[in-house]
C-alpha cells in the first residue's frame, strides 16, 4: 500500500469556501500522482465542524457535486481533530476492495465569530462533563500542562521552545499558515494568557485549508511512499474520565500497534509529524510515541533533538502550531509533510536522513488517535 | 454522576444501570470530599461561558476519580472540597461564606422562579414562600421543567432536592438571605417586611427585587435597615447576567459585600449603586424610550423607521416603540410618572402620545394594539 499523490492548499485565513478548498486539494493530489479522477474508486472525506459552523452537512454528496458525473462511494469520517487520520485508516482498509482511493480533509474555520468558533470546537468534548463546565480545549490542555509541570518539572520555557521551533519551520514552508511571520521569544513571552499557563503562542490557530492523499494498492513510481502501519485507537472523550491526564492511553496503544505492524521500534523513526494543537501536546506526544520515557520530553526540546537538524526532527512543516490546524485537514496535511520529506522534496526544510516517517493525529484530548508509519522505497 | 461496577470496578460517568462487561448493577459513588488537583484560569469567552476569566478545577475524589468543575473563584492545589462530585449542580463553595447558602424567596412570579432556579443550579438551598399551596405547586412545576433542560432526570433530581416550598414565613427563620419579589405595592411590601423582621435571625439579609420603589423608603419597614438592600434581577433571570445591588441610606458596607459575594456565587455580575429612582438600567431605558416617543410626536420619522434605526444602528434586538408595546404602554406611562414625581425633573414627564394611547386603551401587545397593531 502506497501514498501515490498528495495535494495541499495554502493554510491560513483564506478567501475560498469549503467546496473550493476541497476542489483545489483534490486537483493538486491528482496532478501530483499523475492520475485522473476516474482512477479513484472511493473517497473518504473528513471534516469536523461544517455542520455546526457553516450549517453544511452531507459533505460526501457535496464532494460528488464537485466531480460532475462521478458516483463512486464517498463517505464522511468525523473524529474531531483526528478526522483525516481516521479517514486515512479507513481508506487503507478499503484497499482490500479498491485499487486507488482518495482521502480528503478540509475545514473552513474563518468567518465565524471567535465565541461561536470556540464553542463549535468545544463540541468535541463531553456535553455535560466538559462543555457545561466551561472546559474549552485550551482549558483541557492547560490542565494537562499544569499536571505535566507539577509531575515532571516541565516549564513554560519548554513550551516556548516548541512554539519557536514550530514557527521557524513554518517560515520555510510557503503553504504554512504563518509562513510569513517571524516569531521571537519576546513575542511569545508577551502574548496574552489564554488559559493559565498557556499563552496565545501555545495554541494552534484558527485556519482554513484542505489536504488530499491518493492511496493505492500498487506502487506507481519512485515517488510512491510505502505505508508500513496504520493504527487507530479510541479513548474517553473527557479528561475527567481518566485517572491520569499527562499521557493519552489511546496514543500509546495506537503507537504500540503501529510499531508492531511496521516491525520496528521507536528509535527507527527518522521524522515525525505529531499533533501539537497546543505546545504541551507535542511533549505528551513525544512521550506517548515512545521516543523517550514519560516525563523526559523536556530534555529533548532543551537539547534541540527535534529541530530540523536534530536526532528526530518533529513537525518539520511547522506543526499544527504554525503550519495551521484546519481541523478536518490536519491529519492529511501531516502525511503531506512526511511524504514530501521522504521524497526529498522539502526544499529549504529538507531533513537529511528521512527514510522512515510517522504521523500522530489526535482527536479531542486523546479521544481518538491515529498513528501511521511510512517508508521511502 | 459517577457510577462504579461492584464487580469489575469500571467507572461510568453516565446515567446507566448495569455494567456492560459484567451485567452487574452499578452503584453511585458516595458523595465524599474531593481534592483540587489542578486548575486553570480561562480567558477565552465562548457562547455558554461569556464572562471571563473563570476557573476550571480538576478535582479528584476519594476513589481517585477525576471531575472538572467551573468555578468563579480561584482555588489552590490540595484544597479539600466537600460534597458530590462530577457535576456542576453542587459547588460547595458559595461566595465568601464558603458554604451552601439558604435563600428564602417570597413570591411565585416568573422572576421568583428564575431566581430560585439560579440558586438551585449553584447548589444553594431555596425556600420558596407564597400565600397558597396552589401557586407553590405551579411554581415548583415551572422550576422543575426549567431545570430539566440539559440534564438527565437523575441530575435534575439532585438539583431540585435543594428546593422546599412553604406558606409559612416562620420557615425562613434560619435563611441567610431572603429575597422579596412580590407585587410592586407598598402596603403589601410593608406587611411582608414587618413579618420578616419578626421572624428572621439578626444575621439574615433581607433584600428586595423591587424595580420602582425606594430602598431607603422600604428600609423603614424592617427593624434592621443596615441588613437591608436592593437586589434587582433582570428578566429572564437565568439568562441576564446583571444584578443591581442597591444601597439604601442605612445599608451597611458588610451587607453590600455579602450580597455582592452571593451574586457572584450564583453566577451573576453585580453592580453596586446608591439608591436612586429606577436605579441605573431602568432609568437610562426610561429616558431612552420616552425620547423615541417624543421623536415620533414631532414627526421626525415614522414609527417603523425610528425602531429600525435603533435596531440596526445600536444593534438592539427590539426597537423602542416595539419595546414599549411589549412592556405595556400603560406600564411605561406609570414608570415615567413615577420617575417624574420622584425626581421632579421635566425630562421624565411621559410623552403625550404615550399618555394618549394609554387613555384610549391601546396598551400594546397585551391587547393587540399600541404603537403598532398586532395580529391576535
Amino acid at each position: 500500500m502506497y501514498i501515490t499523490g498528495i495535494g495541499k492548499t495554502k493554510f491560513g485565513i483564506l478567501r475560498q469556501g469549503l467546496p473550493e478548498l476541497c476542489y483545489e486539494a483534490m486537483q493538486k493530489a491528482l496532478k501530483d500522482a499523475n492520475a485522473s479522477i476516474e482512477d479513484i474508486e472511493a473517497i473518504f472525506v473528513s471534516n469536523f465542524l461544517a455542520g455546526s459552523a457553516q450549517s453544511q452537512l452531507h459533505i460526501n454528496s457535496l464532494i460528488a457535486s464537485l466531480l460532475p458525473g462521478i458516483d463512486i462511494p464517498i463517505i464522511r469520517i468525523e473524529t474531531a481533530c483526528a478526522s483525516s487520520g481516521a479517514a486515512l485508516h479507513q481508506a487503507i482498509i478499503s484497499l482490500s476492495k479498491y485499487k486507488n482511493v482518495m482521502v480528503l480533509g478540509a475545514e473552513k474555520m474563518s468567518g465565524v465569530g471567535m465565541k461561536e468558533m470556540t464553542s463549535c470546537i468545544a463540541e468535541a468534548g463531553d456535553r455535560m462533563l466538559d462543555q457545561k463546565e466551561g472546559v474549552i480545549f485550551p482549558a483541557s490542555y492547560a490542565l494537562i500542562a499544569q499536571q505535566h509541570m507539577l509531575r515532571y518539572g516541565t516549564t513554560v520555557d519548554d513550551l516556548a521552545l516548541i512554539s519557536l521551533k514550530a514557527h521557524k519551520n513554518a517560515n520555510l514552508n510557503e503553504l504554512a499558515h504563518f509562513a510569513y511571520k517571524t516569531v521571537t521569544r519576546d513575542m511569545i513571552n508577551n502574548s496574552p494568557i489564554v488559559s493559565t499557563p498557556l499563552r496565545l503562542f501555545d495554541c494552534s490557530p484558527i485556519s482554513d485549508g484542505a489536504a488530499a492523499l491518493i492511496i493505492s494498492r500498487e506502487k506507481k513510481d519512485g515517488r510512491s511512499i510505502k505505508i508500513l502501519a496504520s493504527a487507530l485507537r479510541t479513548g474517553t472523550i473527557s479528561l475527567a474520565q481518566r485517572k491520569d491526564i499527562t499521557s493519552f492511553p489511546a496514543a500509546k496503544a495506537a503507537a504500540e500497534e503501529a510499531y508492531a505492524q511496521a516491525g520496528m521500534t521507536p528509535d527507527k523513526i527518522d521524522i515525525a509529524e505529531v499533533h501539537d494543537c497546543f505546545t504541551i501536546a507535542e511533549l505528551v506526544a513525544i512521550e506517548d510515541l515512545g521516543f523517550c520515557a514519560l516525563g523526559e520530553s523536556k530534555g529533548w526540546i532543551r537539547q534541540g533533538k527535534t529541530s530540523l537538524t536534530g536526532q528526530l526532527p518533529i513537525n518539520t512543516g511547522g506543526g499544527l502550531k504554525a503550519n495551521g490546524h484546519p481541523i478536518g485537514a490536519t491529519g492529511a496535511s501531516q502525511v503531506c509533510e512526511i511524504v514530501t520529506q521522504l521524497r526529498r522534496e522539502a526544499g529549504a526544510r529538507q531533513v537529511k536522513k528521512a527514510d522512515i516517517g510517522l504521523t500522530h493525529n489526535v482527536g479531542g484530548v486523546g479521544g481518538t488517535v491515529a498513528v501511521h508509519i511510512f517508508r521511502r522505497e | 454522576m459517577i457510577k462504579t461496577c461492584g464487580s469489575c470496578k469500571r467507572v461510568y460517568y453516565y446515567d446507566v444501570a448495569e455494567c456492560i462487561f459484567c451485567d452487574k448493577e452499578l452503584k453511585g459513588s458516595s458523595s465524599g470530599s474531593s481534592i483540587v488537583k489542578g486548575f486553570t484560569e480561562v480567558n477565552v469567552p465562548s457562547l455558554e461561558h461569556e464572562t471571563v476569566p473563570y476557573n476550571v478545577m480538576l478535582l479528584q475524589d476519594n476513589d481517585g476519580n477525576l471531575s472538572l468543575r467551573k468555578s468563579s473563584e480561584s482555588h489552590i492545589i490540595g484544597e479539600r472540597m466537600t460534597g458530590k462530585e462530577g457535576k456542576n449542580e453542587r459547588p460547595e463553595k458559595a461566595g465568601a461564606a464558603g458554604r451552601i447558602i439558604t435563600a428564602g424567596i417570597i413570591g411565585t412570579g416568573v422572576m421568583s422562579e428564575g431566581i430560585a432556579q439560579i440558586f438551585l443550579e449553584r447548589g444553594m438551598k431555596v425556600i420558596l414562600v407564597s400565600r397558597t399551596e396552589e401557586r407553590l405547586k405551579a411554581a415548583r412545576e415551572e422550576i422543575e421543567d426549567a431545570l430539566l433542560k440539559g440534564r438527565t432526570i437523575e441530575q435534575q433530581k439532585i438539583v431540585i432536592a435543594g428546593l422546599s416550598t412553604t406558606t409559612r414565613y416562620e420557615d425562613l427563620a434560619a435563611a441567610d438571605i431572603v429575597i422579596e419579589s412580590i407585587i410592586e405595592d407598598l402596603a403589601a411590601k410593608r406587611e411582608c417586611f414587618a413579618k420578616l423582621s419578626e421572624i428572621c435571625s439578626p444575621k439574615t439579609l433581607i433584600v428586595t427585587n423591587t424595580s420602582s420603589l425606594s430602598i431607603t423608603e422600604l428600609s423603614k419597614f424592617v427593624t434592621r435597615p443596615e441588613r437591608f438592600a436592593g437586589m434587582h434581577f433582570f428578566n429572564p433571570v437565568p439568562k441576564m447576567a446583571l444584578v443591581e445591588v442597591v444601597k439604601g441610606l442605612k445599608t451597611a458596607e458588610d451587607a453590600i459585600k455579602e450580597i455582592v459575594s452571593i451574586s457572584k456565587a450564583i453566577g451573576k455580575t453585580p453592580v453596586v449603586l446608591n439608591d436612586t429612582p429606577a436605579f441605573i438600567v431602568n432609568r437610562v431605558m426610561a429616558a431612552y424610550l420616552n425620547e423615541a416617543v417624543l421623536l415620533l410626536e414631532k414627526g421626525v420619522a415614522s414609527k417603523e423607521d425610528i425602531d429600525a434605526s435603533v435596531r440596526m444602528g445600536l444593534n438592539h434586538p427590539l426597537g423602542p416603540l416595539s419595546l414599549i408595546d411589549l412592556i405595556g404602554v400603560d406600564v411605561f406611562v406609570e414608570i415615567m410618572n413615577n420617575l417624574h414625581r420622584q425626581t421632579g425633573e421635566e425630562k421624565y414627564r411621559p410623552a403625550a402620545l404615550a399618555q394618549e394611547l394609554a387613555k384610549k386603551g391601546k396598551l400594546g401587545r397585551k391587547n393587540g394594539e399600541g404603537f403598532f397593531v398586532y395580529a391576535k
